[in-house]
């Protein structure tokens, strides 16, 4: 949980006979971060696997009909799961014969929708570029022009003078009819003798040519208006036809979702080949698992293969792409599943090197907290967990936020129980701990506190993560164990003088020794790093270039960051403030419903302005919660600790989705 | 200025601390003197450069990752500043890298045009790690310009490519999306000026338009002299937000086909820096020490100002450039002074240039 997966880097030999056996199993072995073997040392020698590209050339032929034909004939598309074993080489004239035969019925009539459809795109097209002229311009005009040039097209706005200058020296005239797509429409006249002179300058411009059908003449409103006419023909046309393909769609839709999954299926096995290496009549896979499959893979594997496939586990530091940088160990997190939605937040920030502390756990904890203190009311909480548990059920896609609503829901309603909070009435439970806008100061202490928490965990992390990279330079600055020292006594004797009012002498003598010292140790943080972690002699480090700036810096680093710890923890007090204003926004709402209520049919008025102003409170203080607590994680509590640049794990069928996007 | 001062004064004294660790003047006169890149390697360990040079994989060195190990050591120093400096001038230096950036766009689109494989590109590119934006993983894995652009959605380059698609189209050369990529990273740097308020945008606003005028002249001479193209195509490559070559100033130059009009058609101090040129090759060299000069000033004046930041990383670029330069004459066989012909690095007496 505090770390991401243990992931251990294979290669797998595989004999030629087994490979698409293997990579069937492997395809649902979802597990496995694929090393490309073309970006490694061995594919930079030439060791890459030769894919059967003619058959997957031919199946993405196929994908392309069937995809043509499911579009073009509106079929909703479902996942369909496949009840038989594909094997490519085997299943591609079954899927080709049957796919010509629903062709043959279907494509004429959708080859007339399509031109139909086409005819109306360029029409319409056509009547929009032609808009931008005067309805008065003529065309048959142009066309009789014997020593003059002209184009019409698009050129980026902002090229529009350089465009001019380029052409100050020859005769010329543009004008500037429109804008379109943040491109200026221009159209430009030159004399034909500088034609040559006029094109080399649009190209400097990016031009972009409108093509005028040499057929079209007459005035600019004349031709539109015969566009026009002839747009109304190809929408009646186009209207037949599609009733036409509806018949076409209840016919074949269950038969082209089937095939379409069996080629993709089929284009899954041979696509994953891309990504193996070969030498001789083995193919070579790559990739890192998880520890913990390693043998339960090689098992599979081995019975597949019956016994004959290879299995090397390679050390990462051995790896030449690893010395060099050019690859990272990839990063799997492994967070429980209520744990697991903010996944989706952390690595917004960005994603954790392997040897870091994973940070989602705390990141989820703090993120419930903060929200439940600043957004306590156990009406709302019920409302969110509702909605959370709504789109959990109903939107896939979006399961992950559902079930952060519903986290959200709870500590919502756990806090309303202890502020005694529900829709904004203060009369109906009782407070379990405190109410918020009776105890501000008491509120504003507590925020602190949890400021106070977050700040030290993150220097703690900092530090566990410094010993983990081997990263000891920083350990001895203000931003190490030092500066966390130093923040810690701060905030130790500030605490003490606040509850007590005052601070015993020989509390103040330690203090400043202690202080003394950490403000010496992190201004000589350099020097010493140098003297203790790389053991060199006094006298080279006091001769060494550079040092007094050294210090300098590391004197003005130490008030640099000081103030940042202390303005960081103050920081926390919005979630006082913003569990205020939650609470202060309810009073106008009931300010507001009184009101109303004294007018005419008063006390519907009043519900309704409660429900409404319920209802604002909800999407607007909730949206400016969540966006005041992911800047206080992001800003306050991840800079202190986290590095970041590491590679996001990316599991075999996803790696194969985006391999088949980009053919 | 007491404002500034607080804001700037951690950012200075770290970008003092990096200054400090440049080579020096001796450091360049032992580095001419070298033979070997074994040999470079044997003394930049005892510089700055030692971090970046010992995560090196033991054995021989080729030239390229040589080279591109000097450029993580100049992304280290921005990564630093950009720590340092207060969160709104950070965007300027972020649009100064935006640079480097650009330069792997443009090797990634070079490769899938070429058909390279991905090892082969990934192994050209500069290492910005999580300084980078682009989707490196998904565009290496493209087959096709038109998709690579379209990977690029999120980024500021995409909406010039879409605008230079149809030349590219056209004339079947990636030259148009090489000069989109180019301008756009300029125009944001202008763009991000306006991030900048009062003191720092002024001064800034300074030697950001020289620095867009050198590259202006330097495209110029490049476009008209190197590769023939001609004057009515180059000035619609001009990047606007120069300090004293204007539209119409470049617009002139670009219709000049000789040296010594074109010379004195430059607006003073350039006619005055670069009158002694005696080929198109050196407008290019003097202009660069003049620059190098001008940013060493910078760090007379008052420290508390994001130019600092600005000057110490370009100072920083010119010396891993000479370096990169060392490295391939060497590994070329020429003798390491050639580089004294067209670099700009600190030699003993003359103070920086």
């Amino acid at each position: 949980m505090f770390k991401p997966e243990k992931l251990i880097r294979i290669t797998i030999q595989v004999p030629l006979q087994f490979i698409s056996a293997v990579t069937a199993t492997l395809t649902r072995f979802k597990l496995l971060h694929l090393v490309r073997i073309s970006e490694t040392y061995l594919g930079h020698l030439g060791y890459t696997a030769d894919t059967d590209e003619g058959l997957i050339k031919k199946f993405e032929e196929l994908f392309k009909e069937v995809k043509f034909i499911i579009e073009a004939l509106a079929v909703r598309a479902e996942q369909i799961a496949l009840q038989d074993l594909v094997i490519p080489e085997k299943d591609i004239f079954r899927i080709k014969d049957r796919l010509k035969e629903v062709k043959k019925a279907v494509e004429p009539t959708l080859n007339s929708l399509k031109i139909a459809g086409g005819e109306l795109v360029e029409k319409k097209a056509l009547s929009d570029k032609i808009s931008f002229l005067p309805a008065d311009f003529d065309f048959s005009r142009l066309k009789d022009c014997r020593f003059v040039s002209w184009m019409i097209g698009l050129v980026p706005a902002r090229g529009l003078e350089k465009l001019e200058e380029s052409l100050a020296e020859v005769h010329h005239a543009f004008t500037h009819i429109g804008t379109f797509q943040q491109r200026a429409v221009i159209m430009v006249f030159g004399l034909k003798k500088d034609e040559s002179i006029l094109e080399r300058a649009l190209k400097g411009a990016f031009f972009e040519k409108i093509d005028i059908p040499a057929r079209i003449s007459g005035t600019a409103g004349k031709i539109i208006a015969d566009i026009q006419s002839q747009i109304e023909t190809l929408e009646e046309k186009k209207k037949r036809l599609s009733l036409e393909r509806e018949s076409f769609k209840k016919k074949y839709s269950e038969e082209l979702l089937i095939i379409k999954e069996k080629i993709i299926a089929a284009r899954n096995i041979l696509t994953a080949r891309r990504f193996f290496g070969k030498i001789d009549k083995s193919y070579l896979i790559s990739g890192w698992i998880p520890i913990r499959l390693f043998e339960k893979l090689k098992e599979t594997l081995t019975a597949v293969t019956e016994g004959q496939v290879i299995f090397e586990k390679v050390d990462s530091a051995e790896l030449r792409e690893m010395r060099e940088g050019v690859i990272n160990i990839p990063i799997l997190f492994n967070n429980p599943m209520l744990i697991s939605p903010f996944e989706k937040l952390t690595r917004l920030y960005g994603t954790p090197r392997y040897k870091e502390v994973e940070p989602t756990i705390f990141f989820a904890l703090s993120f419930l907290l903060m929200f439940g203190m600043m957004f306590g009311d156990v009406g709302h909480g019920i409302v969110l967990f509702i909605v959370g548990h709504i789109i959990f059920r109903r939107f896939y896609k979006y399961m992950d936020y559902g079930v952060i609503l519903m986290e959200c829901g709870i500590v919502s309603a756990i806090f309303g129980f202890l502020y005694g909070s529900l829709f904004g009435l203060d009369n109906v439970i009782p407070a379990l701990w405190f109410r918020p806008l009776n105890n501000i100061s008491y509120f504003m202490k507590v925020a602190l506190g949890v400021g106070i928490f977050l700040v030290s965990l993150g220097f703690i992390l900092n530090l566990i993560n410094a010993l983990r990279l081997s990263e000891y330079e920083g350990l001895l600055s203000a931003s190490g164990l030092a500066g966390a020292l130093f923040y810690w006594m701060l905030i130790g004797v500030g605490v003490k003088y606040f509850f007590t009012g005052h601070l015993a002498p020989h509390e103040l003598s330690v203090f400043g020794w202690v202080a003394g010292l950490l403000i010496t140790i992190i201004v000589l943080n350099q020097p010493l790093y140098r003297l203790l972690f790389k053991r060199q002699p006094i006298g080279k480090i006091i001769k060494q270039k550079g040092l007094l700036t050294e210090i300098v810096e590391s004197v003005v680093q130490l008030f640099d960051d000081i103030i940042r710890y202390l303005s960081n923890t103050i920081s926390f007090i919005r979630l006082a403030a913003f569990a205020l204003a939650h609470a202060a926004l309810f009073l106008s709402v009931f300010s507001i419903a009184d009101l109303v209520a004294h007018e005419k049919g008063g006390g519907l008025f009043y519900w309704l302005v409660v429900t409404a102003g319920n209802a604002v409170i909800i999407l607007l203080e909730g949206l400016v919660v969540s966006i005041q607590i992911v800047r206080l994680e992001y800003y306050e509590f991840f800079t202190k600790f986290f590095r970041g640049g590491g590679e996001q794990f990316k599991s075999f069928d996803h790696e194969i989705d985006s391999e088949k996007n980009n053919v | 200025m007491i404002v500034r001062t607080f804001k700037y004064s951690f950012a200075h004294a770290k970008t003092r601390a990096l200054k400090g660790n440049l080579l020096s003047a001796e450091d360049w006169e032992d580095l001419l003197r070298l033979q070997s890149l074994k040999d470079v390697i044997k003394y930049l360990s005892g510089t700055d450069y030692a971090e970046v040079l010992s995560h090196l994989p033991k054995g021989q060195h080729e030239a390229e990752v040589l080279s591109l190990a000097f450029y993580d050591e100049l992304f280290r120093d921005y990564a630093k500043l950009l720590k340092a400096v207060p969160g709104k001038s950070s965007s300027i230096l972020k649009a100064l890298l935006l640079r480097y950036e650009a330069e792997n766009l443009k090797t990634i689109l070079r490769g899938i045009w070429e058909g390279r494989k991905p090892y082969d590109i990934r192994f050209l590119l500069f290492h910005l790690g999580p300084l980078s934006k682009l989707p490196m993983g998904d565009l290496l894995q493209t087959k096709k310009i038109a998709d690579a652009i379209e990977l690029l959605k999120s980024t500021l380059f995409y909406s010039s490519l879409i605008h230079a698609l149809p030349q590219f189209k056209a004339q079947g050369k990636l030259f148009p999306l090489e000069i989109a990529i180019d301008t756009t990273i300029f125009e944001n740097i202008v763009a991000n000026l306006k991030t900048l308020t009062g003191y720092d945008r002024k001064q800034t606003a300074i030697w950001v338009g020289e620095l867009i005028d050198f590259e202006n002249l330097c495209w110029l001479i490049r476009f008209r002299h190197f590769y023939g193209l001609t004057p009515e195509e180059i000035i619609n490559y001009i990047l606007p937000g120069g300090k004293r070559l204007g539209i119409r100033d470049l617009g002139g130059l670009a219709r000049i086909s000789d040296l010594s009009s074109f010379l004195k058609a430059l607006p003073p101090p350039y006619r005055n820096v670069l009158i002694k040129a005696k080929d198109w090759q050196e407008i290019q060299t003097f202009f660069k020490r003049w620059f190098l000069n001008r940013l060493y000033k910078i760090f007379r004046k008052d420290p508390f100002q994001i130019s600092i930041q600005l000057s110490y990383l370009l100072i920083k670029e010119i010396e891993v450039k000479a370096l990169d330069g060392l490295v391939s004459i060497l590994d070329l066989g020429s003798p390491p002074e050639k580089l004294l012909e067209f670099m700009s690095i600190p030699t003993r007496g003359v103070s920086n240039v």
